[in-house]
């Protein structure tokens, strides 16, 4: 029971905890749904007002656009509004900067939204803002160079009931939701959304003054200007080349009624195709062009003043179709025409009725001024060939006679096509003038002809004159200029049949190429123009002379190669006679011919001197340049002629020379072989017995070919090595120029040896770089031995002295690791533990107590010729092999120990008894190993010292400095002390036949293997068939030669 | 359980608040924000057809026209053009506005026209010059998808409701192999400028491409190849989006 009581009391109190944490929850959260409610109706309100703004800013804009012309016109906009129902722009050029203007929101009642203002006028009460809404528009005006427009910004300010506590937060996000032209005011700054716009000072830009902080700000979406092809407010299009793209598919109402309409002003032309396709005519096609309402077409060019003042038109069209000009008075409808286009028949007719086109397309003419009514007209027609016709006995004729000056053609006034004006025997004067071409089918009878250019297919000169038939003047004149006749129909004759230009010269024009003169050769004729004279008129033979008075060049031209000047021989036997230089030049490129050629073998050219001696004479055969075509080379040969036998020689005399110029890619000059007789040189001295005349080549070399004939020679070997030689008795040095002094190259110091001025040595000098490379050299001071065989293989590049001067404590030399070390301006290859195991370094009192290594030190490579291999030797001469013992003076055991390395007392200072030490090996060796290879290779280590092997002496001694060699032996395991062992170690170059791939190199040699049989010449070892003799022997085997030279 | 079902009323109660109070609130509120973006691009880009329209024979009293190849400052060529107090901050990113004259003969319009400069006549005014208006700069992280890099699509709407967009606005992007070869493709370029409704308008080469003299930063160095360095590091003037607005002058 009481269980239960307390059980109940629990559950009680369970929920009065519940129930306290309700409440308290309660208490907490409601005031935050209460805060949330309330934003959200901020939300709401904000939203609301930036859709109030957006729309107020929208009517400002287009009320600015529907008076844009006014408000920049600075003109005054009316409206209904009722309040403010007049704003006058003037105002902008009334404030200090002339550029903004501060409106009553109220003047914008037309564009408004309905509602938002009442019937007074007032804005309507707001939630969130205050009913004095400001408006501005700012004015700003380009003044640019090239563009002058103004353009039109409009502002709408709103301001909050709650002031300058409006929350900047709200006034931000209500212009933000205006869009980018919203912002707030912020101490008379308007700060635009995202910093998208701004005005510093709304107050002085603006004229808005007393604007709170929080205010909320909107611009005009976009700025209104003129100009502007973007802008919505305005129809504007500019021209383009493609007019569809300004094609207009609806009709243009210009205005709801004709007094609100505009003009269509400016137009270049108005082309009206009526179509009723999509749009209906209003009154049908024929009036697509409708002038309602009484609407005159008018004429430019006013005639008169209509009674009721109008302007009475040049041009005009009744009611009844007909079309008249030129009113003359009434009131404007009464009309005394000037033309007429009758509406009955269709006549056009001038309205004093003298001139009249009618209806069959004929036209009459009034004569003599007649006015018609007599019926006195002359009536023409023009034919389908475009002839005009005047009718006369009821029928219209061709013939049309011109009284007075009749005018064809058009053109300037001055120059009318045709004019002709009474013709008379009397007149001078032209009295028909042709503008342009006339065409005359027939004869063209003229009395007096003159022209400046005529064609003609005949012209003929002289015939009967047409009006006097005198029959005597046939003269044809050419004044002043050129007569130019075609073809070959120039001919002039007298009455005899003679051919005679009269007077005067015969001038041939200067382009020779357009003209040529042929003078026709007649017994008793010649021609004789300015120096030119051919011909025989009295049986005397005239030269053909070519004088020139101005001393001009005078060129005569012989155009083909069959032209040829012809000389007849004369009393003085002279064919030319040049005073002057006479040249023979070749005019054209590729011409060959340009030469002097002498025919038949009489022919002789020859110079001669006052003294008659002849410089150059050409008698017989013959000097001659070869110049065929094709031919690569120009000769001049000297030949001898087949009559007389004597020599053809070039004979030089005096200073004369021969020289050769020229950059010849062959040689300059050429030998035939066939034309040298075998048992005389090819070049020799005229005098033997002279000792000048020498053979100089400047820098040159002397290629000699081969004496030997083919069978001496190997194939293979021909190209390569078939030369000649030099034979002479001495090969001399150049002689030792003035000025050189006892120091020149071949001097030797030695005084008066062959003259001071003279080179010492008398031989022959080489060029040492060639000398390098030659194939061998015989000695005959040694027999005539080959050069390559007395040369040692080994050539000695060292003899070095090795000691035991390292401790023993350096260990294994095996891997210690080596390097040029360089120090003092030397270079030394040394290993990395050697100096510290230096045994006056380990021991200064007394080296000679250091146990040694078998390292001895490092023995550098030579340094030897590409391909000759590296050698070393290493020769020991001083060594300990061997001590039974050091008796002291107290020793008189022998003990034998196990440990040969154990430290021991100084036997010769201690007198403790001690064993006899006895060295049982005596097995001494050397050894070089090698120090790093190829290009890297530095030399060679040496090892000596005493071995046992470790069968015999086990393997204990590890730990003791002693080194166990990899063939199983120790080194030094009894203690050699310094400087106990020496050795000579000699390096060597040696030449490795196999290593050279040469003809030269005889690779094969082997003095163990492949040695030479003793007597064999060619590398036949060890046949004794191939054995020569001593002196074939000389010769090297290689080149095979077989004559001893 | 009271309290549970009291708790659970008021969790209700706040996350209601969450949800929006207007089923227009995006167009409220966030679209305006977006178009405050473009806006100021779409007017910067007015005012300069404007002062290329002042500049052409029928404003400029001359034969030809007088501009020429090269940037139009806010502060001073389009001052007469813009809002009045329009702001415009390029050191912070703000839009940039050129004009190319480009060779009309390369078709795709990879190579200016020579000979320009203000002492003589502008090869702007060459028979064979096609001319273009270009307004560009970066778009603002908060309107690009963060994962995508492209542009959110309140603010594909918003280009769509203040500009005509498809045509001559959006963004610019590069194209990837496939679009290169396509036949809207005309100018064989690079990148192309895409919206809302339509995805390809090919860039003129040289303005993905070129520099213009006398220019601080031409839309290669902001926009196009020229905005990374030889690592392909972004430079700072780069942007990884850009809106764009190209205007041929007719």
């Amino acid at each position: 029971m009481l269980k239960r009581k307390f059980s109940k009391l629990g559950e009680l109190g369970s929920m009065m905890v519940e129930a306290m944490a309700m409440l308290g929850l309660i208490s907490m959260v409601t005031p935050i749904v209460y805060k949330k409610a309330a934003e959200r109706n901020m939300e709401l309100q904000d939203v609301n007002a930036a859709s109030q703004l957006r729309n107020i800013i929208k009517a400002v804009d287009e009320y600015i656009t529907d008076n844009y012309g006014k408000i920049t016109g600075a003109e005054t906009v009316k409206n209904a509004c009722p309040k403010e129902d007049e704003v006058k722009y003037t105002d902008f050029t009334a404030n200090s900067s002339g550029d903004y203007i501060d409106i009553d929101i109220a003047h914008f009642c037309e564009y408004l939204p309905y509602g938002f203002l009442d019937e007074n006028g007032d804005v309507n009460d707001n939630k969130i803002f205050n009913a004095n809404f400001r408006v501005a528009i700012k004015k700003v005006e380009s003044g640019g160079l090239n563009d002058s427009r103004k353009t039109l910004t409009g502002f709408v300010v709103a301001s909050p009931h709650q002031g300058a506590d409006f929350p900047r937060l709200r006034a931000s996000r209500i212009s933000s939701m205006i869009g980018g032209n919203g912002g707030y005011v912020e101490n008379g700054e308007a700060l635009g959304v995202q910093g998208m716009w701004g005005i510093s000072n709304i107050e002085a830009e603006l004229g808005l003054d007393n604007i709170e902080n929080g205010a909320v700000i909107a611009s005009s979406v976009t700025p209104i200007s003129s100009g502007g092809s973007n802008d919505d407010a305005v129809l504007y299009r500019k021209w383009q080349a493609n007019r569809e793209l300004n094609t207009m598919e609806t009709t243009l109402l210009m205005g709801a009624s004709a007094s609100a309409g505009r003009n269509i002003v400016n137009i270049n032309q108005a082309v009206i195709e009526a179509s009723a396709t999509d749009e209906t005519i209003d009154g049908g096609i024929e009036k697509a062009l409708w002038l309602k309402n009484r609407a005159g077409a008018f004429v430019d060019g006013v005639l008169g003043v209509g009674a009721n003042g109008q302007d009475l038109p040049a041009f005009r069209v009744e009611q009844d179709g007909s079309v008249k000009s030129g009113v003359t008075g009434g009131d404007g409808t009464t009309m005394t025409a000037r033309f007429e286009v009758t509406a009955i028949d269709g006549a056009v007719k001038a309205a004093d009725g003298k001139f009249k086109v009618n209806a069959d397309g004929s036209f009459d003419a009034a004569i003599n001024g007649d006015d018609g009514a007599g019926g006195n007209f002359a009536n023409f027609s023009v034919d389908a060939g475009g002839n005009l016709l005047s009718k006369a006995s009821g029928v219209f004729e061709k013939d049309l006679g011109v009284k007075g000056v009749a005018v064809v053609g058009s053109g300037d006034a001055a120059l009318a096509g045709l004019t002709a004006s009474g013709v008379s025997a009397a007149e001078p004067g032209f009295q028909l003038t042709v503008n342009d071409n006339a065409f005359i089918r027939g004869l063209l009878r003229v009395k007096h002809f003159k022209a400046d250019n005529v064609d003609a297919g005949v012209l003929r000169a002289g015939v009967n004159d047409v009006m006097s038939n005198n029959n005597d003047d046939y003269t044809l004149i050419v004044d002043t200029q050129e007569l130019s006749v075609g073809g070959d129909r120039f001919t002039v004759q007298n009455d005899t049949g003679d051919t005679k230009i009269k007077g005067g010269d015969l001038l041939v024009s200067d382009d020779a190429d357009s003209f040529d003169l042929f003078l026709v050769s007649q017994a008793d004729q010649y021609t004789y123009a300015s120096g030119l004279r051919a011909g025989v008129p009295d049986g005397t033979i005239y030269p053909l002379e070519v004088a020139n008075d101005d001393a001009g060049a005078i060129t005569m031209n012989l155009k083909n190669t069959s032209s040829y000047i012809v000389g007849y021989d004369s009393s003085d036997g002279t064919l030319f006679d040049f005073n002057n230089d006479f040249s023979l030049v070749q005019k054209e490129s590729g011409d060959n011919n340009s030469r002097l050629y002498l025919e038949d073998s009489q022919g002789r050219f020859s110079t001669k001197d006052s003294a008659d001696e002849a410089f150059i004479e050409v008698t017989t055969k013959k000097i001659a340049a070869d110049v065929t075509s094709g031919e690569a080379n120009n000769n001049i040969e000297l030949e001898q002629n087949a009559v007389n036998t004597g020599s053809a020689d070039l004979t030089l005399r005096k200073s004369s020379s021969i020289k050769v110029f020229g950059e010849n890619t062959g040689p300059l000059l050429y030998i035939d072989p066939e034309g040298v007789d075998a048992e005389n040189p090819a070049i020799d001295r005229l005098n033997t017995e002279d000792s000048r005349g020498g053979v100089y080549i400047r820098r040159g070399v002397v290629d000699l070919e081969s004496n030997h004939e083919d069978k001496y020679i190997t194939p293979a070997f021909k190209d390569e090595k078939d030369k000649g030689y030099v034979r002479a008795d001495m090969l001399i040095s150049q002689e030792v120029g003035e000025g050189l002094d006892a120091n020149s190259t071949f001097y030797n110091g030695a005084a008066n040896v062959g003259g001071t001025d003279f080179l010492q040595y008398d031989i022959f000098m080489v060029n040492p770089a060639y000398t390098s490379v030659m194939h061998d050299i015989k000695l005959t001071s040694r027999g005539g031995a080959r050069l390559s065989d007395i040369l040692p293989d080994f050539i000695n590049k060292g003899i070095y002295l090795a000691d035991n001067t390292y401790a023993e404590t350096m260990g294994d030399w095996g891997s210690m690791s080596y390097s040029i070390s360089t120090s003092g301006g030397t270079a030394e290859v040394k290993g990395n533990r050697q100096d510290a195991n230096d045994c006056s370094t380990r021991y200064p009192a007394n080296p000679y107590e250091c146990p040694t290594s078998p390292w001895l030190g490092v023995v550098p490579t030579p340094q030897c010729p590409p391909g000759y291999d590296k050698a070393v030797q290493v020769f020991p001469y001083g060594f300990n092999i061997a001590q039974a013992g050091v008796p002291g003076p107290n020793r008189t055991d022998f003990y034998i120990h196990t440990n040969p390395k154990e430290q021991y007392p100084d036997p010769l200072t201690d007198n403790d008894p001690y064993p006899l030490y006895f060295q049982k090996s005596t097995w001494l060796k050397t050894r070089a190993q090698q120090i790093g290879s190829q290009a890297s290779f530095m030399g060679w280590y040496v090892l000596m010292g005493f071995v046992y092997p470790t069968s015999e002496w086990g393997n204990d001694y590890g730990a003791a400095n002693i080194v166990q060699d990899t063939n199983n032996y120790y080194w030094n395991l009894f203690p050699v002390y310094y400087r106990e062992l020496e050795a000579y170690s000699t390096v060597y170059c040696y030449f490795n036949r196999t290593r050279f791939d040469s003809d030269f190199v005889d690779t094969n040699y082997d003095q163990l293997k492949a040695f030479r049989y003793p007597t064999d010449k060619v590398r036949n070892y060890g046949n004794s068939a191939n054995k020569a003799t001593n002196v074939d022997r000389l010769d090297d085997p290689n080149l095979e030669y077989k004559n001893p030279w | 359980m009271y309290i549970w079902v009291v708790l659970a009323t008021f969790i209700v109660a706040l996350y209601s608040f969450n949800l929006s109070h207007r089923a227009d609130m995006k167009e409220m509120l966030t679209l305006p924000q977006a178009e405050a973006v473009i806006g100021k691009m779409i007017t910067q880009q007015r005012g300069a057809k404007k002062y290329v329209e002042g500049h052409s024979p029928q404003y400029n009293g001359q034969d030809v026209v007088s501009y020429f190849p090269g940037e139009l400052t806010p502060e001073v060529d389009l001052k007469n053009y813009l809002p009045y107090g329009f702001i415009n901050n390029r050191e912070q990113g703000d839009y940039r506005t050129l004009i190319y004259c480009l060779d009309k003969n390369d078709a795709t319009r990879a190579t200016q026209l020579p000979g320009c400069g203000n002492n003589m006549v502008s090869c702007c005014s060459d028979p064979n010059s096609a001319n273009y208006i270009v307004t560009f700069g970066c778009i603002p992280r908060k309107w690009r998808n963060v994962r995508t890099g492209k542009p959110r699509p309140e603010f594909y709407k918003a280009l769509h409701r203040i500009a005509v967009d498809g045509t001559e606005t959006g963004y610019a992007e590069y194209l990837d192999e496939e679009e290169f070869s396509d036949s809207r493709n005309v100018h064989n370029s690079k990148m192309a400028i895409r919206a809302r409704n339509i995805n390809l308008i090919s860039i003129p080469q040289f303005i993905v491409e070129g520099k213009l003299a006398g220019v601080e930063y031409s839309f290669s160095d902001i926009c196009g190849d020229n905005r990374k360095d030889e690592d392909g590091q972004m430079l700072s003037y780069g942007c990884d989006k850009c809106l764009v607005y190209i205007s041929p002058v007719y």
